[in-house]
């Protein structure tokens, strides 16, 4: 009986020391944790992302800026890209010359392609082509690419 | 010995511990390190500078252009709304002002009621910029939050926006690491309004006008001088469309170039007007 409650003693000890064990276990797990997310916090980076404005990083970009600022001259009226699209979108007589300027743009001088574009397509190919987006009820989005 | 033994367990354990928690420590302080490079090295290459510099561009343009976009939505409002530009004692006649001496134009309250159209408006452009435009990783589509921050001023028909750009923050939250990237955007501080036909000025005087020629007309005995007395006022951005309803005269006051709008969901682009009512008595 004594040996008994002897080793039920020595059992309990194990257990408790198992215990502080688990337990310090558990604290360094969240210590890693804790320490993994203030280090990225602490160490924070900036990275300068300036870029020269007549940069020509991007030939696509270039050209679609160079477009977007095209007008036109319809019915002596001078006529925007943005206005022209937007335009397009309202009245059918309007859709007709967007679309033969469109095939002016893509058969002229700017080495590029340019279509419109559904905004789910974009991700897919992003880095590849620029994009001009027409500020409208429902944004106009053109996909610029290399012809 | 017994008890030897047990303290000298305890002590390996302890090492032990201790060796662990500077091993575990060790390897996440070098691939945190490894991480974080790669993630910069990543963003430092050409390709991410051009496609960030694109993403910049792009929202530039469509920043610019939306400041334009927003003056002729603002111009509509302020016609639909015209009423609210007059001093809150005028009366109306089937919902037109009742123009008289104490019942012109506020120019005060006309720009302000333009600006506070404007800077609604254009934030709702802003905010309509499409969201899949702005994948740097390629895989997700990141979240992302554009601030517009500026304040507004009207002096001599010219918009002035000062602004400190602004600001697209983009942001992906990994198991550790929140990235965010912030671009700034300047987009134009101001705005020619003449060149976009948007008379803040000329509408205010022609009402002042209107005014002063009821004080004429109002003398022609009948309804077809009166109305060619209200003709002959001209202005070279609106025309005036005069009709005699009951007792009052209704002056419609329409813009003689087209503006974008939205109506009932559907963007518009036509003539805007309002009209003006004068007491025939």
């Amino acid at each position: 009986m004594h040996k008994l409650g002897m080793n039920k003693k020595g059992d309990a000890g194990n257990i408790m020391e198992d215990s502080v064990s688990l337990f310090i276990i558990i604290v360094l797990i969240v210590c890693f944790f804790i320490f993994a997310k203030f280090y990225f916090i602490f160490t924070e980076k900036q990275i300068d992302l300036k870029i020269e404005e007549n940069s020509k990083f991007s030939e696509i970009d270039f050209a679609a800026k160079q477009i977007e600022s095209l007008t036109f001259s319809i019915n002596h009226e001078i006529i925007s890209f943005s206005k022209l699209a937007r335009l397009s979108k309202i009245d059918s007589k309007y859709g007709g010359i967007f679309e033969s300027k469109l095939k002016e743009i893509n058969e002229g001088e700017f080495g590029v392609k340019i279509k419109a574009t559904p905004y789910n397509l974009i991700y897919d190919n992003h880095g590849d082509a620029a994009y001009i987006i027409i500020p409208s009820s429902e944004p106009i989005v053109f996909e610029v690419t290399k012809s | 010995m017994k008890t030897n033994l047990g303290v000298n367990k305890k002590g390996i354990f302890g090492v032990l511990l201790v060796f662990a928690t500077i091993m575990i420590i060790g390897t996440a302080f070098i691939s945190f390190n490894a991480a974080k490079n790669k993630i910069s090295s990543e963003i430092d290459t050409p390709i991410r500078l051009i496609e960030l510099n694109a993403i910049k561009n792009t929202f530039l343009i469509y920043s610019n252009d939306s400041v334009n976009l927003a003056s002729q939505h603002s111009y509509k409002i302020l016609f639909d709304e015209i009423n609210d530009i007059f001093p809150s004692s005028c009366t109306t006649y089937l919902n037109s002002v009742i123009i008289k001496d104490a019942c012109l134009i506020d120019q005060n309250k006309l720009e302000n009621k333009f600006l506070e159209n404007f800077n609604l408006e254009y934030s709702k452009l802003i905010n309509t910029y499409p969201k899949p435009m702005i994948d740097v990783d390629k895989k997700n589509i990141l979240d992302y939050q554009i601030f517009p921050k500026f304040e507004t001023k009207i002096q001599d028909n010219i918009l002035f926006l000062e602004s400190n750009g602004q600001e697209i923050n983009i942001s992906k939250q990994t198991k550790f690491m929140d990235y965010t990237y912030s671009i700034n955007v300047n987009p134009k501080n101001s705005l020619n309004l003449t060149k976009e036909k948007i008379f803040l000025n000329d509408l205010k005087n022609l009402v002042m006008e209107i005014n002063s020629k009821s004080k004429i007309c109002k003398i022609k005995t009948t309804d077809k001088e009166l109305l060619s007395c209200f003709s002959e006022i001209n202005s070279d951005q609106f025309t005036l469309s005069p009709s005699i309803n009951i007792g009052n005269i209704l002056i419609e006051i329409k813009t003689k170039d087209k503006f974008f709008f939205i109506d009932s969901s559907t963007e518009k682009f036509d003539n805007l007007s309002f009209n003006v009512a004068i007491s025939k008595a």
